[in-house]
Protein backbone atom coordinates (compact mmCIF):
# COMPACT_ATOMS: atom_id res chain seq x y z
CA UNK A 1 0.00 0.00 0.00
CA UNK A 2 2.72 2.46 0.97
CA UNK A 3 4.64 1.51 -2.16
CA UNK A 4 1.64 2.15 -4.37
CA UNK A 5 1.21 5.57 -2.84
CA UNK A 6 4.88 6.36 -3.33
CA UNK A 7 4.72 5.36 -7.00
CA UNK A 8 1.66 7.48 -7.53
CA UNK A 9 3.33 10.48 -6.00
CA UNK A 10 6.48 10.04 -8.11
CA UNK A 11 4.42 9.76 -11.25
CA UNK A 12 2.44 12.81 -10.25
CA UNK A 13 5.62 14.82 -9.72
CA UNK A 14 6.93 13.78 -13.14
CA UNK A 15 3.64 14.83 -14.71
CA UNK A 16 3.56 18.16 -12.88
CA UNK A 17 7.12 18.98 -13.95
CA UNK A 18 6.33 17.99 -17.53
CA UNK A 19 3.12 20.02 -17.63
CA UNK A 20 4.91 23.00 -16.10
CA UNK A 21 7.75 22.84 -18.60
CA UNK A 22 5.29 22.45 -21.44
CA UNK A 23 3.16 25.44 -20.49
CA UNK A 24 6.28 27.56 -20.01
CA UNK A 25 7.56 26.67 -23.48
CA UNK A 26 4.08 27.14 -24.95
CA UNK A 27 3.76 30.64 -23.54
CA UNK A 28 7.19 31.77 -24.66
CA UNK A 29 6.91 30.33 -28.16
CA UNK A 30 3.27 31.31 -28.74
CA UNK A 31 4.17 34.95 -29.34
CA UNK A 32 6.78 34.03 -31.91
CA UNK A 33 4.59 31.41 -33.58
CA UNK A 34 1.71 33.89 -33.93
CA UNK A 35 4.13 36.38 -35.43
CA UNK A 36 5.37 33.76 -37.91
CA UNK A 37 1.81 32.91 -38.88
CA UNK A 38 1.05 36.60 -39.39
CA UNK A 39 4.10 37.06 -41.63
CA UNK A 40 3.27 33.99 -43.68
CA UNK A 41 -0.31 35.27 -44.07
CA UNK A 42 1.00 38.54 -45.45
CA UNK A 43 3.33 36.69 -47.80
CA UNK A 44 0.48 34.51 -49.01
CA UNK A 45 -1.68 37.55 -49.75
CA UNK A 46 1.20 38.97 -51.80
CA UNK A 47 1.57 35.62 -53.53
CA UNK A 48 -2.03 35.58 -54.77
CA UNK A 49 -1.91 39.27 -55.81
CA UNK A 50 1.69 40.10 -56.75
CA UNK A 51 0.67 43.45 -58.20
CA UNK A 52 -1.01 44.66 -55.00
CA UNK A 53 1.06 46.98 -52.86
CA UNK A 54 -1.29 47.16 -49.91
CA UNK A 55 -4.13 45.21 -48.35
CA UNK A 56 -6.95 46.51 -46.19
CA UNK A 57 -8.89 44.28 -43.88
CA UNK A 58 -12.64 44.19 -44.22
CA UNK A 59 -15.35 42.27 -42.37
CA UNK A 60 -18.19 40.71 -44.30
CA UNK A 61 -20.73 38.95 -42.12
CA UNK A 62 -18.16 38.00 -39.51
CA UNK A 63 -15.63 36.78 -42.03
CA UNK A 64 -12.45 38.71 -42.68
CA UNK A 65 -11.37 39.40 -46.23
CA UNK A 66 -8.46 41.49 -47.46
CA UNK A 67 -8.92 43.93 -50.30
CA UNK A 68 -5.85 44.30 -52.48
CA UNK A 69 -4.93 47.81 -53.64
CA UNK A 70 -2.48 48.59 -56.43
CA UNK A 71 0.01 51.44 -56.30
CA UNK A 72 -2.65 53.98 -57.37
CA UNK A 73 -4.89 52.87 -54.51
CA UNK A 74 -7.31 51.16 -56.88
CA UNK A 75 -9.00 47.93 -55.76
CA UNK A 76 -7.75 45.03 -57.83
CA UNK A 77 -9.40 42.16 -56.00
CA UNK A 78 -10.02 40.46 -52.71
CA UNK A 79 -8.24 37.75 -50.71
CA UNK A 80 -10.13 35.30 -48.54
CA UNK A 81 -9.28 32.18 -46.60
CA UNK A 82 -11.12 28.87 -46.50
CA UNK A 83 -10.31 25.70 -44.53
CA UNK A 84 -11.95 22.70 -46.19
CA UNK A 85 -11.58 19.28 -44.53
CA UNK A 86 -8.99 17.21 -46.33
CA UNK A 87 -7.86 13.68 -45.70
CA UNK A 88 -5.69 14.50 -42.70
CA UNK A 89 -7.36 17.63 -41.33
CA UNK A 90 -8.22 21.13 -42.50
CA UNK A 91 -6.38 22.53 -45.52
CA UNK A 92 -5.95 26.26 -45.01
CA UNK A 93 -6.31 27.74 -48.44
CA UNK A 94 -5.76 31.38 -49.40
CA UNK A 95 -7.77 32.45 -52.45
CA UNK A 96 -7.45 35.63 -54.49
CA UNK A 97 -10.50 36.78 -56.49
CA UNK A 98 -10.10 39.38 -59.22
CA UNK A 99 -12.56 42.23 -59.73
CA UNK A 100 -14.10 40.36 -62.66
CA UNK A 101 -14.94 37.44 -60.36
CA UNK A 102 -12.29 35.01 -61.60
CA UNK A 103 -9.77 33.34 -59.27
CA UNK A 104 -6.45 35.16 -59.54
CA UNK A 105 -4.40 32.57 -57.71
CA UNK A 106 -4.49 30.06 -54.86
CA UNK A 107 -1.87 29.68 -52.10
CA UNK A 108 -1.40 26.64 -49.85
CA UNK A 109 1.92 26.19 -48.06
CA UNK A 110 3.17 22.94 -46.58
CA UNK A 111 2.36 24.18 -43.10
CA UNK A 112 -1.26 24.83 -44.04
CA UNK A 113 -2.16 21.17 -44.31
CA UNK A 114 -1.53 17.72 -42.88
CA UNK A 115 -2.22 15.55 -45.91
CA UNK A 116 -0.45 12.26 -46.64
CA UNK A 117 3.24 12.79 -47.50
CA UNK A 118 3.91 11.89 -51.13
CA UNK A 119 0.23 11.95 -52.10
CA UNK A 120 -2.21 14.52 -50.74
CA UNK A 121 0.62 16.87 -49.92
CA UNK A 122 0.87 17.57 -53.65
CA UNK A 123 -2.06 20.00 -53.35
CA UNK A 124 0.62 22.49 -52.29
CA UNK A 125 2.40 22.15 -55.65
CA UNK A 126 2.13 24.84 -58.31
CA UNK A 127 1.07 22.30 -60.93
CA UNK A 128 -2.12 21.65 -58.97
CA UNK A 129 -2.82 25.14 -57.63
CA UNK A 130 -2.23 26.97 -60.91
CA UNK A 131 -5.14 25.10 -62.48
CA UNK A 132 -7.54 27.38 -60.62
CA UNK A 133 -6.10 30.59 -62.02
CA UNK A 134 -8.57 32.59 -64.10
CA UNK A 135 -11.48 30.22 -63.46
CA UNK A 136 -14.88 30.75 -61.89
CA UNK A 137 -18.11 28.91 -61.08
CA UNK A 138 -18.53 25.23 -61.90
CA UNK A 139 -15.18 25.00 -63.67
CA UNK A 140 -13.61 25.20 -60.18
CA UNK A 141 -14.77 21.62 -59.55
CA UNK A 142 -12.76 18.47 -60.27
CA UNK A 143 -13.11 16.92 -63.72
CA UNK A 144 -14.74 13.89 -62.09
CA UNK A 145 -17.38 16.21 -60.62
CA UNK A 146 -18.05 18.03 -63.89
CA UNK A 147 -15.45 20.78 -63.60
CA UNK A 148 -12.06 21.37 -65.21
CA UNK A 149 -9.56 20.63 -62.42
CA UNK A 150 -7.33 17.57 -62.76
CA UNK A 151 -7.25 15.71 -59.45
CA UNK A 152 -3.90 14.49 -58.11
CA UNK A 153 -3.50 10.79 -58.85
CA UNK A 154 -4.37 8.70 -55.78
CA UNK A 155 -5.27 11.81 -53.78
CA UNK A 156 -8.82 12.51 -54.88
CA UNK A 157 -10.04 13.33 -51.36
CA UNK A 158 -7.44 16.06 -50.85
CA UNK A 159 -7.92 17.41 -54.37
CA UNK A 160 -11.69 17.45 -54.04
CA UNK A 161 -11.51 19.13 -50.63
CA UNK A 162 -9.41 21.97 -52.02
CA UNK A 163 -11.51 22.37 -55.18
CA UNK A 164 -14.81 22.37 -53.31
CA UNK A 165 -13.40 24.67 -50.61
CA UNK A 166 -12.34 27.17 -53.24
CA UNK A 167 -15.68 26.94 -54.99
CA UNK A 168 -17.59 27.45 -51.74
CA UNK A 169 -15.44 30.44 -50.81
CA UNK A 170 -15.92 31.88 -54.26
CA UNK A 171 -19.71 31.36 -54.16
CA UNK A 172 -19.93 32.89 -50.71
CA UNK A 173 -18.02 35.96 -51.79
CA UNK A 174 -19.98 36.33 -55.02
CA UNK A 175 -23.29 36.09 -53.13
CA UNK A 176 -22.20 38.61 -50.52
CA UNK A 177 -20.66 40.88 -53.07
CA UNK A 178 -23.90 41.34 -54.98
CA UNK A 179 -26.01 41.97 -51.86
CA UNK A 180 -26.56 45.50 -50.55
CA UNK A 181 -25.15 44.51 -47.12
CA UNK A 182 -21.65 44.79 -48.46
CA UNK A 183 -22.16 48.25 -49.95
CA UNK A 184 -23.16 49.51 -46.55
CA UNK A 185 -20.11 48.05 -44.83
CA UNK A 186 -17.95 49.29 -47.66
CA UNK A 187 -19.01 52.88 -47.21
CA UNK A 188 -18.65 52.56 -43.45
CA UNK A 189 -15.07 51.49 -43.75
CA UNK A 190 -14.28 54.21 -46.24
CA UNK A 191 -15.77 56.82 -43.93
CA UNK A 192 -13.66 55.65 -41.06
CA UNK B 1 31.47 -2.68 -25.47
CA UNK B 2 33.25 0.37 -26.80
CA UNK B 3 31.21 3.37 -27.80
CA UNK B 4 32.06 3.18 -31.49
CA UNK B 5 30.69 -0.34 -31.62
CA UNK B 6 27.50 0.86 -29.95
CA UNK B 7 27.14 3.38 -32.76
CA UNK B 8 27.74 1.02 -35.68
CA UNK B 9 25.46 -1.56 -34.09
CA UNK B 10 22.43 0.50 -35.02
CA UNK B 11 23.45 0.84 -38.65
CA UNK B 12 23.27 -2.79 -39.68
CA UNK B 13 23.60 -5.52 -37.05
CA UNK B 14 20.76 -4.16 -34.93
CA UNK B 15 19.15 -1.85 -37.46
CA UNK B 16 15.89 -0.82 -35.75
CA UNK B 17 13.68 -1.21 -38.80
CA UNK B 18 15.29 -4.02 -40.76
CA UNK B 19 16.50 -6.28 -37.94
CA UNK B 20 14.66 -5.43 -34.71
CA UNK B 21 11.54 -4.60 -36.75
CA UNK B 22 10.34 -1.67 -34.67
CA UNK B 23 9.24 1.79 -35.82
CA UNK B 24 7.62 0.27 -38.90
CA UNK B 25 4.59 2.54 -38.87
CA UNK B 26 6.41 5.85 -39.50
CA UNK B 27 8.75 4.05 -41.90
CA UNK B 28 5.89 2.85 -44.06
CA UNK B 29 3.85 6.04 -43.72
CA UNK B 30 6.45 8.70 -44.42
CA UNK B 31 8.94 6.79 -46.53
CA UNK B 32 7.16 7.60 -49.78
CA UNK B 33 9.88 9.92 -51.05
CA UNK B 34 13.57 10.29 -50.41
CA UNK B 35 13.04 13.82 -49.17
CA UNK B 36 10.34 12.96 -46.62
CA UNK B 37 12.21 9.87 -45.50
CA UNK B 38 15.32 11.85 -44.75
CA UNK B 39 13.34 14.56 -42.96
CA UNK B 40 11.57 12.04 -40.77
CA UNK B 41 14.87 10.29 -40.06
CA UNK B 42 16.63 13.45 -38.94
CA UNK B 43 13.73 14.63 -36.78
CA UNK B 44 13.45 11.20 -35.13
CA UNK B 45 17.22 10.97 -34.57
CA UNK B 46 17.23 14.30 -32.81
CA UNK B 47 14.43 13.29 -30.47
CA UNK B 48 15.92 9.84 -29.95
CA UNK B 49 19.33 11.15 -28.88
CA UNK B 50 17.82 13.72 -26.53
CA UNK B 51 15.34 11.29 -24.99
CA UNK B 52 18.07 8.65 -24.50
CA UNK B 53 20.20 11.20 -22.64
CA UNK B 54 17.27 12.29 -20.51
CA UNK B 55 16.18 8.75 -19.64
CA UNK B 56 19.76 7.76 -18.86
CA UNK B 57 20.13 10.78 -16.54
CA UNK B 58 16.94 9.93 -14.68
CA UNK B 59 17.43 6.16 -14.60
CA UNK B 60 18.52 6.07 -10.96
CA UNK B 61 15.46 8.00 -9.83
CA UNK B 62 12.91 6.05 -11.86
CA UNK B 63 11.14 3.25 -9.95
CA UNK B 64 11.12 0.06 -11.97
CA UNK B 65 7.38 -0.58 -11.71
CA UNK B 66 6.31 2.72 -13.24
CA UNK B 67 9.15 3.30 -15.69
CA UNK B 68 6.99 2.97 -18.80
CA UNK B 69 4.46 5.69 -17.95
CA UNK B 70 7.35 7.93 -16.91
CA UNK B 71 9.15 7.30 -20.22
CA UNK B 72 5.99 8.07 -22.15
CA UNK B 73 5.37 11.33 -20.28
CA UNK B 74 8.98 12.43 -20.74
CA UNK B 75 9.11 11.54 -24.43
CA UNK B 76 5.80 13.13 -25.37
CA UNK B 77 6.60 16.28 -23.40
CA UNK B 78 9.96 16.50 -25.06
CA UNK B 79 8.56 15.99 -28.56
CA UNK B 80 5.94 18.68 -28.01
CA UNK B 81 8.61 21.10 -26.77
CA UNK B 82 10.71 20.38 -29.87
CA UNK B 83 7.62 21.01 -31.99
CA UNK B 84 6.92 24.43 -30.40
CA UNK B 85 10.54 25.60 -30.39
CA UNK B 86 11.06 24.57 -33.99
CA UNK B 87 7.84 26.28 -35.08
CA UNK B 88 8.85 29.48 -33.32
CA UNK B 89 12.53 29.80 -34.13
CA UNK B 90 13.26 27.57 -37.12
CA UNK B 91 10.40 28.27 -39.51
CA UNK B 92 12.19 27.04 -42.65
CA UNK B 93 13.11 23.75 -41.05
CA UNK B 94 9.66 23.41 -39.52
CA UNK B 95 8.06 23.83 -42.93
CA UNK B 96 9.74 20.65 -44.10
CA UNK B 97 9.97 18.61 -40.86
CA UNK B 98 6.95 19.93 -38.96
CA UNK B 99 4.53 17.36 -40.29
CA UNK B 100 6.66 14.50 -38.95
CA UNK B 101 7.11 15.69 -35.40
CA UNK B 102 3.73 14.56 -34.03
CA UNK B 103 4.43 11.15 -35.59
CA UNK B 104 7.59 10.80 -33.53
CA UNK B 105 5.63 10.60 -30.28
CA UNK B 106 4.28 7.25 -31.41
CA UNK B 107 7.58 6.09 -32.88
CA UNK B 108 8.26 2.80 -31.17
CA UNK B 109 12.03 3.10 -31.61
CA UNK B 110 12.23 5.90 -29.08
CA UNK B 111 10.37 4.08 -26.32
CA UNK B 112 12.10 0.85 -27.34
CA UNK B 113 15.60 2.28 -26.95
CA UNK B 114 14.68 4.03 -23.71
CA UNK B 115 13.54 0.71 -22.28
CA UNK B 116 16.18 -1.57 -23.81
CA UNK B 117 19.25 0.62 -23.61
CA UNK B 118 19.17 4.07 -22.03
CA UNK B 119 17.49 2.82 -18.85
CA UNK B 120 20.38 0.42 -18.22
CA UNK B 121 23.38 2.44 -19.40
CA UNK B 122 25.20 5.65 -18.60
CA UNK B 123 24.94 8.85 -20.62
CA UNK B 124 27.71 8.49 -23.20
CA UNK B 125 26.78 5.00 -24.43
CA UNK B 126 23.11 6.05 -24.45
CA UNK B 127 23.97 9.03 -26.62
CA UNK B 128 25.93 6.82 -29.02
CA UNK B 129 23.11 4.31 -29.09
CA UNK B 130 20.67 7.11 -29.96
CA UNK B 131 22.94 8.37 -32.73
CA UNK B 132 23.52 4.89 -34.13
CA UNK B 133 19.88 3.84 -34.03
CA UNK B 134 18.88 7.22 -35.49
CA UNK B 135 21.42 6.89 -38.29
CA UNK B 136 20.22 3.36 -39.03
CA UNK B 137 16.62 4.53 -39.09
CA UNK B 138 17.45 7.52 -41.31
CA UNK B 139 19.47 5.39 -43.72
CA UNK B 140 16.73 2.80 -43.99
CA UNK B 141 13.81 5.18 -44.41
CA UNK B 142 15.72 7.34 -46.92
CA UNK B 143 16.65 4.30 -49.02
CA UNK B 144 13.10 3.01 -48.83
CA UNK B 145 11.79 6.45 -49.83
CA UNK B 146 14.25 6.72 -52.70
CA UNK B 147 13.30 3.34 -54.16
CA UNK B 148 9.58 4.01 -53.83
CA UNK B 149 9.80 7.52 -55.23
CA UNK B 150 11.91 6.41 -58.18
CA UNK B 151 9.57 3.61 -59.22
CA UNK B 152 6.32 5.20 -58.13
CA UNK B 153 6.85 8.78 -59.23
CA UNK B 154 9.89 8.76 -61.49
CA UNK B 155 11.71 11.37 -59.43
CA UNK B 156 14.24 11.68 -56.63
CA UNK B 157 13.98 14.62 -54.26
CA UNK B 158 16.44 15.41 -51.52
CA UNK B 159 16.52 18.41 -49.18
CA UNK B 160 13.49 19.80 -51.07
CA UNK B 161 15.39 19.78 -54.35
CA UNK B 162 14.67 17.55 -57.30
CA UNK B 163 17.82 15.61 -58.10
CA UNK B 164 16.52 13.46 -60.83
CA UNK B 165 13.42 13.16 -62.97
CA UNK B 166 12.81 10.41 -65.48
CA UNK B 167 9.13 11.12 -65.95
CA UNK B 168 9.86 14.00 -68.37
CA UNK B 169 11.93 11.93 -70.77
CA UNK B 170 11.54 8.45 -72.30
CA UNK B 171 7.78 8.12 -71.84
CA UNK B 172 8.16 6.73 -68.32
CA UNK B 173 4.97 5.45 -66.68
CA UNK B 174 5.32 5.50 -62.88
CA UNK B 175 4.00 2.48 -61.00
CA UNK B 176 1.73 4.27 -58.56
CA UNK B 177 1.47 1.19 -56.35
CA UNK B 178 4.92 1.93 -54.94
CA UNK B 179 3.90 5.31 -53.54
CA UNK B 180 0.93 3.70 -51.83
CA UNK B 181 1.07 1.52 -48.67
CA UNK B 182 1.33 -1.87 -50.46
CA UNK B 183 4.43 -0.61 -52.26
CA UNK B 184 5.99 0.21 -48.90
CA UNK B 185 5.48 -3.35 -47.68
CA UNK B 186 6.88 -4.86 -50.87
CA UNK B 187 10.03 -2.72 -50.88
CA UNK B 188 10.53 -3.16 -47.12
CA UNK B 189 10.24 -6.92 -47.51
CA UNK B 190 13.01 -6.96 -50.10
CA UNK B 191 15.16 -4.70 -47.93
CA UNK B 192 14.74 -6.96 -44.88
CA UNK B 193 15.61 -10.00 -46.97
CA UNK B 194 18.66 -8.17 -48.35
CA UNK B 195 19.93 -7.26 -44.90
CA UNK B 196 19.39 -10.82 -43.61
CA UNK B 197 21.40 -12.10 -46.54
CA UNK B 198 24.25 -9.64 -45.91
CA UNK B 199 24.32 -10.46 -42.19
CA UNK B 200 24.56 -14.17 -42.92
CA UNK B 201 27.51 -13.61 -45.25
CA UNK B 202 29.48 -11.44 -42.84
Amino acid sequence: MRDTLKMGIILMIVCIISAGALSLVYDTTKVKIDENVRISDINKRKEVFPSAVNFIEREIKGKTVWVGLDKDGKEIGVVLKVSPRGYGGPINTTIGINNDGAISSVAISKLDQSETPGLGVKVTKNSFRDQFNGKKGDSLKLKKDGGTIDAITAATISSRAVANGIKEGWEWYMAENSSPVLDESKSQILNE
Amino acid sequence: MNTWKVFTNGLLRENPVLVILIGLCPTLATGSSMNDGFGMGIAATFVLVASNILISLLRNYTPDAIRLPIFIVIISTFVTIVDYVMHAYMVELYASLGVFIPLIVVNCIILGRAEAYAYKNSILPSLMDGLGMGAGFTLTITTLGAIRELIGNGTLTFLNRELFNISVSNNFQPALLFIMPPGAFIVLGFMIAGVRWILKKV
